[in-house]
């Protein structure tokens, strides 16, 4: 059938919905049409699958990152007591570094305070608790905090804050003379 | 009556049908749930790290273990960087107080142990424990019918300190 200028308006209209009704009618193809409508759920359903268990796997690693990391850092400090007598705290750097050992992979590598992950670390003494028979102390707290983003799902979100935050303690609880 | 059998005989729109009912019944409550889910598991991780933390301020002072001033501002450190706010409470649900100390004796060469909250009478092999409780509240961002909102969450552990 050619369509010319000579068809008028109405007959288009009428051509128009004739092809419409004849889809509609038609069962041809249903299920690769159903399958079309239904695979948008679908994928989505398989990447929030996927990204559940991404989002476990980055949370996991960034408390063990920080545990191990406030660890590491607590030691050092106790083992630079026994031999000097003095405490002397391992640098940010340093505490990034045992960070990374233990946190990357699966999370990228921290540069400090800023960036993705960031590693804060601050020292502070125990409150000030007079307690005269134990060896004096201080205490690491140590925060991490990571932006994970999904996978697929960029235009509905910028990405989730995961944040954890430990204390470490080196050597004793009476009050320390000198903080880091 | 004529109406719901002429739409229960149709077959057109079946697909977005099941679309609709599967959206409504089953994706947006396993999405609101998500959300939910991840709120939790968010605040159990900083509940077990703040554990974690007590258990070794516990190995390194067994001698203050059982000092609630000296954990309860372990836990005040922890709060001031943290997004869940953590309680040690004076007691905890097993109704003993928090950071109690309990024994375990036994008397070589029997190895069975007697766990008790006295200490061990003289002669007797000692181990020393420390058990602690964390608690917080989180509030769900999509509260579900199942779930108390606030939801209270806690964490409890005894470590061996000497």
């Amino acid at each position: 059938m050619r369509l010319g200028k000579n068809v008028s308006p109405p007959a288009m209209r009428r051509l128009f919905s004739a092809l419409a009704s004849g889809f509609a009618r038609h069962c041809r193809a249903g299920t690769a049409t159903e399958f079309a409508l239904i695979s948008f759920a679908l994928v989505a359903f398989l990447l929030a699958i996927v990204n559940l268990g991404m989002l476990g796997f980055s949370a996991g690693a960034l408390v063990r990152g920080v545990e191990s990391a406030a660890r590491a850092a607590a030691v050092q400090t106790a083992a630079t007591y026994a031999a000097t007598n003095a405490i002397t705290c391992p640098s940010e750097s340093a505490i990034v570094g045992y960070f990374n050992e233990y946190a990357d992979p699966p999370l990228p590598a921290a540069t400090g305070k800023t960036g993705n992950p960031a590693v804060t670390a601050s020292w502070s003494d125990n409150g000030g608790d007079t307690v005269t028979t134990e060896p004096p102390g201080v205490y690491l707290t140590l925060t991490a905090t990571y932006k994970w983003v999904p996978i697929g799902f960029a235009p509905f979100g910028t990405g989730i804050n995961l944040s954890i935050t430990t204390v470490a303690t080196v050597t004793g609880t009476a009050q320390a003379t000198s903080t880091c | 009556m004529l109406i719901w059998r002429r739409l229960t005989r149709t077959r057109r729109a079946s697909a977005s049908v099941d679309f609709a009912l599967t959206a409504t019944l089953l994706l947006t409550p396993l999405f609101l749930g998500s959300a939910d889910f991840l709120t939790i598991i968010s605040a159990q991780a900083q509940l077990n790290t703040a554990l974690q933390s007590l258990y070794y301020f516990a190995y390194t002072n067994p001698n203050s273990a059982n000092n609630t001033t000296d954990a309860g501002y372990i836990i005040t450190l922890i709060n001031s960087a943290s997004l869940y706010k953590i309680t040690l409470p004076a007691t905890m649900s097993s109704g003993a107080a928090n950071a109690s100390l309990s024994y375990g004796c036994f008397s070589p060469p029997s190895t069975t142990i007697t766990y008790q909250t006295t200490a061990c009478s003289s002669g007797q092999t000692q181990q020393t424990l420390v058990t602690y409780q964390v608690t917080t509240t989180v509030g769900l961002p999509f509260p579900l019918p199942a779930l108390a909102n606030p939801l209270p969450l806690s964490a409890t552990g005894t470590v061996q300190v000497e």
